[in-house]
């Protein structure tokens, strides 16, 4: 059993995929006997503080500012008065570390050795290598990465990305895909079979998502079949073209903008169609093309980065990124869908088979049982490995690696561990059983005497 | 009244029982030091106030004609006298049966009480009492509070000991307390009702 902090930047409240990747793996360890804590930063105004979340998931949310869509600033020192005050309350004895482009996680990792903590790292998304914010980002997280004891990727080809980037050893990155609850995406009730296809599009409405290839497409698809209609679903800065895309070619009756989704609408949405079509410029893992299977759909992808790997091929359709092939990929899934060939129900009770949470969190658990019988390296390894780095790089996180500890000498001096209030009484998962059940017997007791008095 | 300190480790907390009231006491941890002599005492919180009389004394042939200077003195001495005379002595949580809570903050000198600031919940808007953890800092701290649903459904939390901020053990103690003696009263006459 034990004690892991979960800790990124991006969490709940906002909503996304990695979000829920941490709540439904942190649910599931939990589940399997450890204790669980997530760290991330605050959302003003008052979402600061210690809040708790269903199953017995403490969140903690620390005071730090973000500067862009939920990111907070990489500066290496900021967060290690907390992260050390948590650490040394909870008696943490792993942290497990989210998201590459997250600052948080990334100090984590580098300031875990101070207080004896293990440290693994899942990454989630796929990464350019040619572009200056690439370039950036890799450089960070090869620094973080230069010590981490074990590295998580979602997909094979995520691991090769991953490895690439940050000039990781390949047996210490393992492969642990994501899940879906898949009794959350039933496919609708059998309908027979009807005259128009619907294509479903759900996704956040940005240029690494293709929109600009679905700008391109829709038109095309709707010329060529007249039966076709398109609802999308979602938001983000490129709707803007999409809308414009609509005025000049008159298709305001075949594509229907829903706007913004929550996340609990999804289905609802997805089941309005037959085929699901995702055009992701990358796309390390592809959650929503599962949901999409789960709940009966057809799909039409691109064929980039980790897709290929999720889906048995006679589910997907694969295309190229370029507008011709997406529009030969889309009517062969048309074809199909109309001649009846596919069987939403199947399709899902095979999606049920593949994914499952509660797998996922017993090979986390592997992976975090391999790393607490390994042996930490000595901190003269820890700064050689830092100094090999680079010319100039090594040498800063270097001195960055030396502060750290100097700040925290000074943080033994400044908060002692004695003045810490350590956690004495976690949730109680059996106790909490047994009130509920002598509750509902007292409950039942009182309903019982009233009925025989009256 | 009968007094009892029923946590060793924590001698600073005590429990003053009597017939219509039960207050649970905390005291400035730094004032209390069991098993000094009362000359020590004195002596600890005086030696310091003993030295402004010296500095003024040396200073004073060098500064008596400057007259922003002696206004300067003269701000500064009021302003640690003012300091010296509103420390926390001892705070506390008294809880008046069927009728709520009251938190309690008294100051002034060591030995002399000076002042006293109430702040009383009425147990009919008094929702719940409980533990909760905070951010305080760097530090994270646990405190026990109050919510309080006014008529018109506004939350507020009343946090006791604001002040000294005890720790655990001694919120736990005050926190079985208050549930058995006020919450738990009221949830067992509306059940012998039935």
């Amino acid at each position: 059993m034990t004690m892991i902090a979960m800790i990124c930047d991006f969490f709940h409240p906002n909503v996304g995929g990695v979000e829920n990747h941490i709540y439904m793996l942190s649910a599931n360890l939990i589940r399997r006997g450890h204790k669980v804590i997530v760290i991330t930063h605050s959302h003003p105004p008052d979402r600061v503080g210690i809040r708790w979340l269903l199953p017995s998931l403490k969140v903690y949310y620390v005071p730090l500012v973000t500067i862009a869509s939920s990111a907070t600033l990489p500066d290496f020192l900021a967060f290690l008065p907390y992260l050390r005050t948590i650490v040394l309350r909870e008696g943490i004895q792993l942290i497990h570390a989210h998201a590459s482009l997250s600052a948080l996680a990334h100090e984590g990792i580098l300031h875990a050795h101070l207080m004896g903590v293990r440290t693994v790292f899942t990454d989630h998304s796929l990464f350019g290598f040619d572009d200056a914010a690439s370039i950036l980002t890799n450089k960070l997280l090869e620094a973080a990465l230069r010590n981490v004891d074990a590295t998580i990727c979602v997909s094979h080809t995520g691991r090769e990305n991953t490895v690439l980037r940050a000039r990781l050893l390949p047996h210490s990155a393992y492969v642990i895909p994501n899940a879906l609850v898949a009794d959350q995406f039933k496919p609708g009730p059998i309908t027979g079979p009807t005259a128009t296809v619907t294509i479903v599009v759900i996704s956040r409405l940005a240029y690494r998502k293709g929109i600009d290839l679905l700008v391109a497409t829709a038109p095309r698809i709707c010329a060529l079949f007249p039966n076709v209609r398109f609802v999308i679903g979602g938001d983000g800065p490129k709707l803007i073209d999409l809308l414009q895309m609509r005025e000049k070619h008159m298709l305001q009756d075949r594509i229907e903008m829903l706007g913004p989704v929550r996340h609990s609408d999804v289905r609802d949405v997805l089941v309005r169609g037959t085929i699901f079509m995702n055009t992701s410029l990358t796309e390390s893992f592809g959650i929503a093309i599962l949901e999409a299977a789960c709940a009966g759909l057809y799909v039409v992808s691109t064929r980039v980065g980790g897709v290929p790997e999720i889906l048995p091929e006679d589910m997907i359709s694969f295309a190229n990124p370029d507008e011709d092939d997406v529009v030969r990929a889309m009517s062969e899934a048309i074809q199909i869908v109309s001649a009846g060939k596919h069987d939403p129900l199947r399709a899902h009770q095979r999606v049920k088979g593949f994914y499952d949470w509660s797998e996922i969190a017993e090979r986390t658990e592997k992976v975090y049982e391999a790393v607490l019988h390994s042996r930490p390296p000595d901190f003269w390894t820890r700064m050689n490995r830092t100094l090999d780095l680079g010319r100039f790089v090594g040498p800063i996180f270097a001195i960055i690696l030396v502060v750290g500890c100097l700040f925290f000498m000074f943080l033994e001096w400044w908060l002692p561990e004695s003045e810490i209030d350590k956690v004495q009484r976690h949730w109680d998962q059996d106790r909490f059983v047994k009130l509920v059940e002598e509750s509902e017997r007292r409950s039942a007791q009182e309903h019982h005497t009233t009925l025989t008095s009256t | 009244m009968r007094r009892t300190c029923p946590l060793l480790d924590h001698p600073e907390f005590s429990i003053l029982d009597s017939a219509g009231w039960r207050e649970y006491r905390v005291e400035n941890p730094r004032l209390v030091h069991p098993g000094r002599s009362h000359v020590r005492k004195l002596l600890g919180w005086f030696w310091l106030d003993a030295t402004i009389p010296l500095l003024i004394a040396l200073f004073w042939d060098s500064v008596s004609d400057n007259r922003a200077a002696i206004a300067c003195i003269a701000a500064t001495v009021l302003v640690y006298a003012y300091v010296r005379c509103t420390q926390v002595l001892w705070e506390s949580v008294v809880v008046l049966p069927s009728l709520g809570l009251q938190f309690e903050t008294h100051r002034g000198l060591p030995s002399i009480p000076l002042t006293v600031s109430r702040n009383f919940i009425p147990l009919s808007s008094m929702q719940d009492f409980i533990i909760n953890e905070g951010l305080r800092g760097w530090n994270v701290r646990y405190y026990l509070a109050a919510i309080q649903r006014s008529r018109r459904d506004a939350i507020s939390l009343d946090v006791a000991y604001e002040n000294i901020l005890p720790r655990f053990p001694v919120l736990l103690e005050v926190y079985h307390g208050v549930h058995e003696t006020l919450l738990d009263e009221s949830h067992i006459d509306s059940r012998s009702d039935t």
